[in-house]
């Protein structure tokens, strides 16, 4: 099945992020396909660069990136709620910022829709 | 050529506590600009949404509810409400500024059926 | 009076046919009766329902308000070339239309 994620809530403000992203590696190891991980509101947060998390917690936004790069995923950013918010360019890596659009196409794509956050 | 999916937007939270009721509608919007079969629902205090004479100026929000009013040139299918949330609340149809479905929780439960995707704000 | 980095008007009182010229002038725009038609459209849009639709929703909303002829985006883009979405809204006094879509 094809699945979209949309991640609504910002890194180490809840446990969203963290869990989505081990939804997305259990979902590609279950042989299933990942057309887009979309974040949304303050889930925009996940893809800034530079963070330096506590060297003995969990490095949310890493884990995005390895992600990204071992799937050759599309992480995308919604431009508006980034722009609303500061998060500009450059971002962490693997993730681009894009419009709503890219939404519009991954729904059309995908078997099941997913939110994660609140 | 885009697939057209059916989506229910579920609005559960009031309009001025964060940003995401403004968000949500920009999702479902977009959605439904691009051929999406979308319909939204107010639930809970998802309702406070659609209630008319909105004066959010003075606490420094944008109004968002005038918004909703467009929702037939978006192409959006349907806007419900659920009965027992405007009931609990004691609002009355009349006080809500579009024209909605009211819905019990029974038929609530054949519409989220009917739906390939829910997305909640 | 102010504008905003991308050239918008910062207070919308400020706005007179005037400025709208001269906006219009910056634009590479010659305002005509048709070009004030979809300005005063754009404006009645925005204070209805506090939007500015994106370029498919304007043409709708246009088409069913104004008729058939004036809702092609060949109309449109004939008055307003470069985006008839951003320029209308920009010469109309309204904020910037968001970047989305």
């Amino acid at each position: 099945m094809k699945y979209t994620l949309i991640v609504k809530d910002a890194p180490y403000q809840s446990q969203a992020a963290d869990t989505a992203c081990r939804f997305a590696h259990a979902l590609i190891a279950e042989g299933h396909e990942l057309a887009q991980v979309f974040f949304y509101f303050e889930g925009v947060f996940n893809a800034v660069a530079n963070a330096e998390p506590p060297q003995d917690d969990r490095h949310v936004i890493n884990n995005w990136t390895k992600l990204a790069l071992e799937n050759e995923l599309e992480l995308v950013v919604c431009s508006t709620a980034a722009q609303r918010r500061g998060v500009a360019k450059p971002l962490a890596t693997g993730f681009r910022l894009d419009t709503l659009g890219r939404l519009v196409e991954a729904v059309s794509l995908s078997d099941r829709v997913i939110t994660f956050g609140s | 050529m885009l697939v057209s999916k059916r989506c229910l937007f579920i609005n559960r939270h009031a309009p001025y506590g964060s940003s995401h009721p403004q968000e949500t509608l920009d999702m479902a919007y977009a959605l439904a600009a691009f051929e999406h079969r979308v319909s939204l629902l107010f639930m809970d205090d998802g309702v406070y949404q659609i209630l008319h004479n909105q004066a959010p100026a003075m606490i420094g929000m944008k109004e968002i509810s005038h918004a909703f009013r467009a929702w037939e040139d978006y192409g959006i299918e349907h806007l419900y409400v659920e009965k027992a949330s405007l009931e609990i609340r004691g609002i009355g149809v009349e006080e809500l500024l579009v024209n909605v479905c009211l819905v019990s929780s029974t038929e609530l439960h054949e519409i989220m059926e009917q739906q390939d995707f829910i997305f909640s704000d | 009076m102010e504008l905003t980095k991308d050239g918008f008007l910062v207070n919308r009182e400020e706005w007179t046919p005037e400025v709208a010229h001269v906006i219009a002038r910056e634009e590479g725009i010659m305002l005509t009766e048709q070009h004030w038609e979809i300005i005063h459209f754009v404006q009645e849009y925005y204070d209805e329902y506090g939007i500015t639709p994106i370029m498919r929703i304007l043409a709708k909303a246009i088409r069913n308000r104004l008729g058939e002829e004036k809702g092609k985006s060949k109309y449109l883009y004939r008055l307003f070339p470069d985006s008839p979405v951003r320029q209308s809204a920009r010469i109309a006094g309204l904020p910037k239309p968001p970047s989305c879509i």
